[in-house]
């Protein structure tokens, strides 16, 4: 791990370079879609009221993705699309996140929503590791009789070794 | 994304509905006693928070039924 940061990483953008495009050409620096909450609340029941995003979301939900994650992002997208500014979709976070559970709720999965212990979750893909956890789960009972073994033949294996003298200025008996 | 400060949660932990007064306007007097209009104690119609918090409130009792909560 410690070698990869070691190398450069050439594909990030150069310091400066956000303020190259001319003012005005990105979506999020015009002015917003939608301008106060209750549009942007609309826009966002209108959406997850489709039948694909329901379908779709079900889908990730059951990979194991925090809720708060999911509305992180899918307010983000949204800003960086020019539909709504960063405050109005602050102020709507708390909803999308509500929906966002009502729809997992209403399809009887079982989701993290996030909001238990947010230090738990520190890797960058918590989607393998719960695909990785589910797995180890079915495999918990072979896994822990495998480990006890290997400690106990080790434990043995190792006090026989002590007993053993070696080298040239060991007692002997 | 780092989970340290997750806005979502914050923002999420932050919507206290259980302390959030009622709508209710209360009946006072007859026919002819003086109304107030619609507006009711402790909640600003006019503050966007109130009413996303409102429009919380409708979806979370409709989880609670889901769930069997309520």
């Amino acid at each position: 791990m410690a070698k990869l940061n070691q190398e450069p990483s050439l594909d990030r953008p150069i310091p400066g370079q956000s303020l190259t495009s001319e003012l005005g050409a990105r979506p999020w620096q015009s002015p917003p879609q939608y301008s106060t909450v209750d549009e942007v609340v609309d826009y966002y029941m209108e959406r997850m009221s489709a039948e694909d995003f329901m379908v779709q979301l079900v889908d990730v939900l059951e990979m194991g993705v925090p809720v708060t994650t999911l509305a992180n992002t899918i307010q983000m997208s949204s800003v960086m699309n020019g539909v709504h500014t960063l405050d109005t979709g602050m102020l709507a976070l708390p909803i999308i996140m509500e929906m966002l559970m009502l729809l997992g709720d209403s399809a009887g999965i079982k989701y993290n929503n996030g909001l238990d212990n947010p230090n738990e979750i520190k890797t960058s893909n918590p989607t393998r590791d719960t695909l990785l956890t589910k797995v180890a789960m079915q495999y918990k009972g072979k896994l822990d009789e495998a480990d006890f073994e290997d400690t106990t033949d080790d434990t043995v294996e190792e006090e026989e070794e002590i007993e053993e003298p070696t080298g040239l200025m060991a007692r002997r008996n | 994304m780092s989970n340290q400060y997750n806005t979502a949660a914050m923002a999420y932990k932050a919507m206290d509905l259980d302390s959030l007064p009622t709508d209710t306007p209360t009946p006072e007097g007859g026919l002819l006693s003086r109304k107030f209009g619609t507006k009711t104690k402790g909640l600003d119609n006019n503050n966007p928070a109130i009413r996303v918090a409102k429009q919380m409130q409708i979806i979370r009792k409709h989880r609670n039924e889901i769930n069997g909560k309520a």
